[in-house]
């Protein structure tokens, strides 16, 4: 993303906050930003923070791992690809607020952004590295057998490089998708010191101040983590790039 | 080990008879050159040697117990590994430094660490090549292995190659009898007999 890019929508952003002049109804981005600082002086802000962040990356390291363990066995069997393509095709389509009422009446709603996060992550990382995994070249395969080169090295330098792309294509439109759905999930089931409870409290008492400051806040929790998962997976790839 | 022996060999794809009645035999120690038009099945006879493809008719003998190597007439690398890793994949023993001797004597030496995918056609040819000819093998099947090579390079890496094969069971499939000369092998034509 280009800094000049952002400077030109944040200054949008001032001069239409200038322009409407209320700020019940939009804030400015310096006031925005200063209230974020204002609310981190305070312990309740980072209780909030690692409430939410530690439930969203649950939720999005269980839905990585249950996408990638279920699609190993589908890239394997044709059956299984068969078997499980509706269910997955059920939890990419189901409404999240219908997911977000179910797991309220089943579970606490301190589950609720684990769940939420899960959900929406296992469709897109299973179908993302399913797809890597049906892509990958059979005539190296073919090359690796030939030579004898043993299942797990085959499984980590020839398997694994031509299936991460895959995989950390989806992992990043998880993860964006992951923070909003989650958090939204926290708006509507309130769990106590969650970032949505505290976004729900400043909206009922028209704080909006505090929405945009809590909204950056999640903008920025979100860049971050994508910039730590992804940075993780970039590390992966460039040491598979050696033996 | 007994030489290997193609015996009344016969392969069909569906209603496509693509080898018929083909007898050839690869002796023990030395580098034969198979040559054949286009789509004579070439690369078929290839697969089955190195066990890829089961023939329909007849039977090979000699291939049990060895180790087999092969250039193919892809590349087939691993794109995002730089050569010296793509080397080292197919032979664990391969220490780093002979696979960068080696990739330096084959004229690589400015692409050691690039991934493949980066390099001319022409480098990852030679990459392909010296990946088979390092790995540990006891019948090595070359097929149109120097293809994509400019005329200088090719020359002198033919002879390379027939160096570092001498003495050993070697297949060489091309049609550029040029090839077969250069590097010394018994040409043999492929036959197909009703």
């Amino acid at each position: 993303m280009r800094l000049w890019a952002v400077a030109f929508w944040l200054l949008v952003w001032q001069a239409a906050a200038q322009l409407v002049g209320k700020e019940l109804l939009l804030v400015s981005p310096v006031r925005t930003v200063t209230r974020l600082w204002e609310l981190a002086g305070e312990d309740a802000f980072w209780n909030s923070v690692a409430y939410t962040l530690v439930r969203i990356a649950e939720g999005f390291v269980l839905g990585m791992a249950a996408g990638v363990l279920l699609a190993i066995p589908a890239g394997r069997w044709r059956s299984v690809r068969d078997l499980l393509a509706p269910l997955m095709l059920t939890v990419k389509t189901v409404p999240v607020a219908s997911f977000i009422v179910v797991v309220l009446i089943w579970f606490s709603s301190k589950q609720l952004s684990v769940t939420i996060g899960f959900l929406m992550v296992l469709p897109i990382v299973y179908t993302n590295t399913l797809e890597g995994i049906l892509a990958r070249d059979p005539l190296l395969a073919e090359a690796a057998k030939v030579h004898r080169v043993g299942a797990l090295r085959r499984g980590v330098y020839i398997d694994l490089p031509q299936v991460l792309p895959f995989f950390r294509s989806g992992c990043r439109v998880a993860l964006g998708l992951c923070w909003k759905a989650g958090v939204a999930a926290e708006v509507i089931g309130q769990p106590k010191g969650s970032i949505g409870a505290a976004l729900q409290q400043a909206k009922v008492y028209f704080e909006t101040r505090d929405v945009f400051a809590w909204t950056l806040a999640v903008i920025l929790l979100s860049l971050l983590f994508e910039k730590l998962v992804l940075g993780f997976l970039s590390y992966l790839e460039k040491q598979l790039e050696h033996l | 080990m007994n030489d290997i022996t193609l015996i009344d060999v016969g392969k069909h794809f569906g209603d496509k008879k693509v080898l018929r009645h083909v007898n050839l035999t690869l002796p023990e120690g030395e580098a034969t050159c198979l040559m054949a038009p286009s789509g004579a099945g070439k690369t078929t006879l290839v697969r089955i040697l190195l066990g890829l493809l089961q023939p329909d008719e007849g039977r090979v003998e000699g291939l049990e117990g060895r180790r087999l190597a092969a250039v193919f007439q892809e590349d087939r690398l691993v794109e995002s590994m730089d050569a010296v890793s793509n080397l080292r994949l197919f032979n664990p023993k391969l220490s780093r430094i002979a696979a960068i001797d080696a990739l330096i004597s084959f004229g690589l030496e400015d692409s050691l660490e690039q991934p493949v995918q980066e390099l001319s056609g022409g480098m990852r040819r030679r990459v392909a090549l010296l990946r088979a000819l390092l790995a540990e093998w006891d019948f090595l099947a070359l097929d149109e292995p120097f293809k994509g090579l400019d005329e200088e390079t090719r020359y002198w890496i033919i002879r390379r190659t027939r160096e570092i094969t001498d003495g050993r069971t070697v297949l060489l499939v091309t049609h550029d009898p040029e090839e077969a000369r250069l590097f010394g092998a018994r040409v043999e034509r492929l036959k197909t007999e009703e």
